[in-house]
């Protein structure tokens, strides 16, 4: 092999094994703030209900993570939403039911919205709110398996 | 939604430049190019189009198995830029129109635009077969907004503005009605008339 | 007036609009613009300083992706320190924080960093420049969402850390609820422009 490609060959590689360790260190970094978000998420979570641990993960734009947890009324999924939209951005605790039912919505925090007021309900300022909720309900559904209770 | 319903609401309601800001504004004539050409178009279409089916792959596939999906910028710029960049030099290397299409292309790889276009489409929840059409109609929506802007710039020329307003704050002024006008057509909307 | 003219310092970022796009549809609060606005100089501000050492040390034909890739784990590494501090205002920006990595501001610095000559034609040093650059990226960025957010919904979010940042409500009604669109912004951005070019001549000097 000529020596000129195979300095070439070296270079290329240097600097390939050089931005693998730099991914691999951005990576590492996205590893520990998922996990600080996730203990955050089971602080804010923790209101509605214990024994919080988590069911599964959705990778849905919306929402990431779904927990099992004890409320008052038995067993049933919470989990954090992330709307974003023209009117700014929300996050939201919804507590699902094994059967995917809504039983619970409450405001965490927002930036920019001015949230409807006058009995409106919360997610009437994110347009497609309704079908992220049902995606919520079928997720929920597939991790009690089928709805039983 | 359907896939009329996708590609209006990419090409009007989410306009790349005038909801997302993603691209630049025309604030000056450019020498020799106008953005009304064919080929401007079509690399427009062309570009975001493989930039988002690329990283809607790599996203799918790769990174939200993985639970990665915040690092598809990092990807993106280490994979997608660089082949996109050396598929427009190839074409470049071409005749005709093709040659024309490839370095306007190779302008736009490295810019917010695509890599915009490519972080809605792959994080929106899309097949890939719907990726593929929003990310199209998201670059041809860019460059009707610049077409729409161009023409206004090139009467504005010809006005007589105060001087502090002659320019870019006329463009940007401009840009800013355009984007009202376009507010009109919202997602709603949309669905309404395309189902 | 003359010694207010000597010490006037022009913005470049209105002067040469240089990554303004993103900036009208990221800046809808004084938190979003604020955060944008350091992420954008703290990403110039690091590829000022460590694209020039990684430009001589990487070949020629591999500088541009390699540059891209450092940008990219800038712009990454700062959106994750922002979704530690604040989750609302990381979602808020999601899109914009990522985006760092190739705003008009990241990419005229690696252009500019392709000159490896520390000390600039003026005898300034480079990073000097990019430094106000930066600096004047940022305090654009607040002031047109601090203006869009006052005068468009009459309040202000500071960018505090949590949830839930803080808000001074100065009004019980959106004045001019459509400045925090990006139909707004790109209007309110217009004037602010022209109110630029009114007090600053071409050159840098204030008008008398």
């Amino acid at each position: 092999m000529p020596i000129d490609r195979r300095e070439r060959i070296i270079e290329n590689l240097a600097v390939a094994s050089a931005l693998g360790f730099l991914t691999l260190v951005i990576a590492a970094l996205f590893l520990v703030v998922d996990a600080r978000a996730s203990a955050e998420e089971r602080f804010l979570l923790s209101p509605s209900g214990s024994g919080l641990a988590l069911a599964g993960r959705a990778g849905d734009p919306v929402f990431d993570r779904v927990y099992r947890l004890q409320g008052d009324d038995g067993l049933s999924y919470a989990l954090v939403l992330q709307f974003r939209g023209s009117t700014g951005a929300a996050q939201v605790a919804a507590r699902l039911s094994p059967k995917g039912e809504l039983q619970e919505l409450r405001l965490l925090g927002s930036c920019l919205s001015r949230l409807p007021g006058g009995g409106k309900p919360l997610l009437s300022a994110f347009p497609g709110s309704e079908a992220v909720l049902a995606r919520a309900a079928d997720f929920t559904r597939s991790l009690a398996g089928g709805g039983r209770d | 939604m359907s896939y009329l319903g996708i590609v209006v609401t990419s090409v009007f309601a989410s306009n790349a430049l005038l909801s997302y800001g993603l691209g630049n504004v025309p604030t000056r004539a450019r020498d020799g190019e106008k953005s009304g050409q064919t080929s401007t178009a079509l690399a427009l279409a062309l570009v975001n189009a493989l930039a988002s089916s690329f990283l809607w792959v790599v996203h799918s596939f790769v990174l939200a198995p993985l639970n990665l999906e915040s690092l598809d910028i990092l990807f993106f710029a280490l994979l997608a830029a660089p082949l996109l960049k050396f598929l427009a030099k190839a074409g470049s290397a071409r005749e005709g129109a093709l040659s024309r299409m490839a370095s306007k292309a190779d302008d736009l790889v490295v810019g917010s635009l695509v890599f915009g276009v490519a972080l809605i489409t792959a994080n929106a929840g899309f097949s890939f077969p719907e990726a593929l059409a929003a990310s199209a109609a998201s670059g041809l929506g860019y460059w009707l907004a610049t077409v729409i802007l161009e023409s206004i710039r090139e009467r504005l020329e010809l006005s007589d503005l105060p001087r502090p307003f002659k320019a870019a704050p006329a463009m940007l002024i401009s840009a800013g009605l355009v984007a009202l006008a376009l507010m009109g057509i919202d997602a709603a909307f949309v669905k309404g008339m395309t189902g | 007036m003359s010694e207010l003219r000597e010490g006037f310092v022009p913005n470049p970022i209105l002067a040469g609009l240089v990554g303004i796009c993103p900036l009208i549809a990221a800046s809808r609060t004084l938190a979003e613009g604020a955060v944008y606005g350091l992420g954008a100089a703290l990403i110039a501000l690091g590829l000022g300083a460590l694209a020039p050492p990684a430009r001589s040390a990487i070949p020629e034909r591999l500088q541009a992706p390699a540059t891209l890739a450092l940008s990219a784990a800038l712009a990454l590494s700062y959106a994750f320190c922002v979704k530690a501090y604040s989750s609302t205002i990381a979602s808020s920006l999601w899109l914009y924080l990522p985006l760092l990595a190739v705003s008009g501001l990241s990419l005229s610095t690696l252009r500019r960093s392709a000159n490896l000559e520390r000390i600039g034609p003026d005898g300034r040093s480079r990073l000097a420049d990019i430094a106000l650059e930066a600096l004047m990226f940022l305090i654009l960025a607040a002031v047109v969402g601090s203006l869009r957010e006052l005068l468009g919904l009459g309040v202000l979010t500071l960018p505090t850390p949590g949830i839930s940042p803080q808000r001074l409500v100065f009004s019980d009604f959106p004045p001019l609820r459509i400045l925090v669109s990006p139909a707004g912004g790109f209007i309110l951005l217009g004037f602010l422009v022209a109110a630029y070019s009114a007090i600053v001549k071409p050159g840098g000097r204030r008008n008398p």
